[in-house]
């Protein structure tokens, strides 16, 4: 590989590979054709020791050709970073069929290097940085190859460029923490296609079943100056669906619109400084998301936003200002009540069916804001006639809506319901279907058809999508979500006192939001995640599995979710004031400083080598004669050159150069 | 013309920066380091990244972009310690004669650091003179004990030129430029030497019919044969060109010309008995014959333009000669 590397194409072939790797998500899958092909060109022109690569005319025409037409029939004129990014990749493939000369080379080196950055917009591992730091490095090499001052051997130039890049280090550092993060300039929709898996706004029995499949992680959670809340009051809201069509919730359009009338009226202008809230005494949480299709954030039950990145929205829901395509953090605050709640353990505040309920089925919940009649008690009007006339003897034999409502509760908890992953099918009528056939359902099935119950008796009630539980790293106090912790459950708004929560699932499977799917159903849940199950098997695997987690975790708080607020209050607990100034101020110093240790390390390399102080100010000196314009001559001693110079004139420094002359024979000699 | 003017005036005030010396020591003073095309473009392709980077907030690219210019930084220092401390020594003298293409050799002496990828040039022209770190001589010298404890490589490049025609010269200004360590950056330095470049005339061998007319003086006949009392047993230190090598094939002892054989009789060289010829022509004779003395060792008495050099059959004597017949 060495040897390899060390031919110019060996290095043009390593970093072709290494780029496409790395941009493999974005690239369609006809590309890597077009990239096998070119790198069978480098490679054999390695193995031909070909001093550099030329290819075919026809070939190299062709090759432009099908890589255009391939272009265009992905794409079809969709114009967005991604769609740029797949192209400058092009050009930069078919740049290694024609490396002829220098420039070309150059072309190529500085391309591949923007590819770098640019492909840090699609993927943000701590793995991915490694992989293009890599690429920069054999780039830099090649760079070097071109320039014809190649050091000797291969492993002197890897040797030499490490050194390079731990010297500048701490530079790089300083650079990263105060260079001013200044806002966007303009605005290109980052992504095409919003392939990646997660919740979708419309919720029919099996979507959430599918998600359980999936153990990518959602966002982690850490919360700040409380205790630990307990697993089961997580429940994370992120969309809330209050249209029912017999089968599927979706959100109801009008509703919308009232909603997107009121976030216009809450969107304040960016401002990161609330000076009125003290967060340095105020239980919050802070959320750093993983990049996800939608815009929508999670958020617990009476919090409120804190970070200038996040919308509120209606019914307690917030989004992100902007697309979520790298790991984004932003933080919450969460109100006394809230606090109390979520660290509450066991027991609810109220007794709706004669027994103690767990916190997870009834929750007090702290949206407050007015039920739309018209929006909250819409149901469809045919259908389900079993339904129905189960709800009107209910409600029948129940005296107020609160009875009713713990009767219905009563109803999920006792009429025989299994938890499953593996529903059967339904027919048109879910409900009827569902309640009186099947019995067989997962947490949509329970909350779907407790909501519209709800509704047939007159409460207004909707479906809550979001994410229940997590997973506790106690090392690192964060919780870790998942895509298999989706969840569905009720809000309902009984006797017009406030939305409260009720979850059904945790009725008939009180595990679920105890501990989690995979204690709720293992086998199932093995089934399709055997990686998650495993780790809940084996302690080594899991304790791994939380470390590679930590670490990824530090990375992107530390590293990618370093943003404008996080330079910003680090300025102001640093420098005292969050000021843009101060940032090209400390750049400035920190420019000046690493110019000044880098001069440092040169005069070392001169003087600190040097046996003793005494010999080290003769050289100082004699240096200090050479830039008056009395170079000692090579290979002249010391006692030579100052006869040389007594030999010319008796000033004061010839006079000072005897004494040191002196003073250094007789530390050398002893004479 | 406006940049070549420019460009002229910049070169004079560099070379006024370095006197011309024998060898030079480069320093801070000496080397001069900017960016090319080559460094401009890719400062542009980080100012894109930037773009790139505040457009997108990407904390990841601002990583790479930093590091990117942190390295760009740091090879400045990269290549000033690429050139620092060169020692680079020139002859103190050139001489070849008339035609021919000027050949120098330079000394580079290198610190205890390796240097990389340096190139000579000559003023005025673009041939490339790679130095190549391949020791044409190496020595070690020993200095005093800790003042300069590395050993001191020296590298040898042999650089040619331009022709010149028969006159004294300075040696032309040297470039000496690198590309360390990724060619984001040139560095360079401008060497002046107070090399003399001596270009005498061509030799051309007289024909001696033509001086038949002429009174000859006895010296000018060459050939005097070698008598056996003139030859001495050879002795560690006698000149290995003395030795007479028909006797050592002949006896396998090795015998020298004595050194007062020619000592007596100093070969004279007088432009009065060639100047008939023509001057050039003449300049050439003479020059040859001088070189022909030089490599027998004769003592020579050259007179020319009214001066009388020698007898002597030192080298720099010799050389003496050769820049009068250059000079004259």
């Amino acid at each position: 590989m060495n040897a390899f590397l060390s031919h110019k194409a060996g290095a043009v072939f390593s970093v072709l590979l290494l780029q496409a790797i790395s941009l493999n998500s974005i690239l369609p899958r006809w590309v890597w054709v077009l990239v096998f092909v070119i790198a069978f060109s480098l490679f054999t022109a390695v193995r031909k020791n070909l001093p550099e690569v030329s290819t075919h005319k026809v070939y190299r025409t062709s090759l432009l050709i099908s890589a255009l037409l391939g272009f265009w029939f992905s794409f079809q004129g969709q114009y967005t970073v991604e769609t740029a990014s797949v192209l400058l990749f092009l050009v930069f493939s078919m740049k290694a069929t024609e490396l002829h000369h220098k420039k070309d080379f150059l072309v190529f080196a500085y391309t591949s290097l923007y590819l770098s950055g640019v492909s840090m917009l699609f993927e943000q591992g701590l793995l991915h940085m490694m992989l293009q730091l890599c690429c920069v490095a054999v780039v830099f090499i090649m760079l070097g190859q071109v320039n014809g001052t190649t050091l000797n051997s291969f492993r002197s130039q890897w040797a030499s460029l490490l050194k390079l890049a731990a010297l500048s280090l701490p530079f790089v550092v300083v650079l990263f923490l105060f260079f001013p993060r200044l806002a966007p300039l303009w605005s290109i929709p980052i992504k095409t296609s919003n392939a990646s898996t997660g919740m979708s706004e419309t919720l029919s029995p099996g979507d959430i079943a599918k998600l359980s499949q999936s153990d990518e992680r959602v966002f982690r959670a850490s919360f700040k100056n409380m205790r630990q809340p307990s697993k089961q009051t997580l429940y994370w809201r992120a969309i809330v669906l209050d249209q029912f069509d017999g089968t599927r919730w979706t959100k109801n359009p009008d509703a919308r619109r009232e909603e997107r009338k009121q976030s216009n009226q809450f969107s304040s202008p960016a401002t990161f400084e609330k000076p009125n809230l003290r967060i340095t005494d105020t239980a919050h949480y802070d959320i750093l998301l993983a990049p996800q299709a939608a815009t929508w954030a999670f958020a617990l039950d009476g919090s409120s936003a804190y970070s200038s990145n996040l919308v509120n929205k209606d019914m307690g829901l917030f989004e992100m200002r902007a697309e979520v395509v790298q790991p984004t953090l932003y933080r919450m605050t969460l109100n006394e009540t809230s606090r109390l709640y979520a660290q509450k353990n066991e027991v609810s505040d109220a007794e709706v069916i004669g027994q103690k309920l767990p916190t997870a089925v009834l929750g007090k919940t702290m949206v407050r804001n007015k039920s739309n009649g018209r929006f909250d008690r819409q149901y469809p009007q045919k259908g389900n006639p079993k339904t129905r006339a189960l709800i009107d003897q209910m409600r029948v034999d129940s005296a107020s809506e609160q009875d009713f409502v713990a009767s219905l509760l009563k109803y999920f908890a006792t009429g025989g319901f299994a938890y499953t992953l593996e529903p059967p099918l339904l027919g048109d009528d879910f409900a009827d279907d569902f309640l009186f056939s099947s019995q067989r359902g997962f947490c949509e099935h329970f909350a779907g058809s407790m909501a519209y119950m709800l509704r047939l008796g007159g409460v207004p009630a909707r479906v809550v999508l979001g994410y229940a539980g997590g997973e506790y790293n106690a090392t690192n106090n964060y919780w870790l979500i998942r895509q298999y912790d989706a969840h569905a459950w009720v809000e309902a708004n009984i006797d017009g006192s406030g939305w409260v929560r009720l979850d059904p699932t945790a009725l008939i499977a009180p595990e679920r939001v105890r501990f989690g799917l995979e204690r709720a159903i293992p086998i199932e849940f093995a089934a399709r995640n055997a990686l998650a199950a495993l780790s809940s098997y084996s302690q080594a695997f899991s304790w791994l599995k939380m470390r590679m987690d930590e670490i990824n975790y530090q990375w992107q708080l530390l590293v990618v979710g370093y943003g404008q607020s996080q330079q910003q209050s680090l300025m102001k607990r640093w420098l005292g004031s969050a000021n843009i100034m101060n940032g090209f101020k400390v750049v400035g110093v920190s420019t000046l400083l690493f110019g000044a240790m880098v001069v440092m390390y040169l005069v070392w390399q001169r003087y600190g080598r040097l046996p003793n102080a005494t010999a080290k100010t003769y050289m100082l000196y004699v240096d200090f004669m050479a830039m008056l314009g009395h170079p000692r001559e090579l290979g002249e001693t010391p006692n030579a050159y100052l006869q040389r110079m007594s030999a010319n004139n008796h000033s004061l420094f010839v006079r000072l150069l005897a004494m040191l002359t002196r003073k250094l024979e007789l530390a050398l000699y002893h004479v | 013309m406006m940049i070549g003017k420019l460009r002229k005036k910049l070169r004079a005030f560099l070379s006024l920066r370095s006197e011309p010396s024998l060898s030079h020591t480069l320093s801070q003073r000496t080397i001069y380091i900017f960016p090319d095309a080559q460094g401009l473009s890719f400062l542009f392709m980080l100012l894109v990244m930037l773009v790139t980077a505040i457009n997108y907030q990407s904390s990841l690219i601002y990583l790479l972009l930093f590091s990117l210019g942190a390295l760009f930084f740091l090879s400045i220092w990269q290549s000033f310690l690429n050139l620092q401390g060169l020692r680079i020594t020139a002859p103190a003298e050139l001489a070849f004669e008339a035609g021919e293409p000027l050949s120098m050799n330079i000394f580079i002496q290198l610190q205890s650091r390796l240097s990389s990828g340096l190139v000579a040039f000559w003023r005025d022209d673009i041939t490339p003179f790679p130095i190549e770190i391949a020791s044409c001589s190496s020595t070690n010298q020993q200095e005093m004990e800790g003042v300069n404890d590395a050993t001191q490589d020296e590298y040898c490049v042999t650089m040619t030129g331009r022709r010149f025609s028969r006159g004294v010269y300075e040696v032309p200004a040297i470039k000496i430029q690198s590309y360390f360590p990724f060619g984001l950056l040139k560095a360079w330095t401008w060497l002046r030497f107070s090399t003399q470049v001596i270009v005498y005339p061509r030799p051309i061998k007289p024909d001696f019919s033509t001086f038949m007319a002429q009174s000859l003086d006895t010296s000018v006949g060459v050939n005097k044969g070698e008598e056996l009392d003139d030859l001495a047993v050879y002795a560690p230190g006698d000149r290995i060109n003395r030795v007479v090598w028909s006797k050592y094939a002949a006896s396998d002892e090795l015998v020298v010309r004595s050194e007062s054989t020619h000592e007596t009789k100093p070969y004279l060289l007088d432009w009065d008995a060639y100047k008939h010829v023509g001057k050039e022509l003449a300049l050439s004779h003479i020059c040859h014959e001088l070189l022909q003395a030089c490599h027998r060792d004769q003592m020579i008495e050259l007179r020319i333009g009214g001066q009388i050099l020698g007898p002597d059959n030192t080298l720099a004597h010799h050389s003496k000669c050769l820049k009068a017949l250059a000079e004259f």
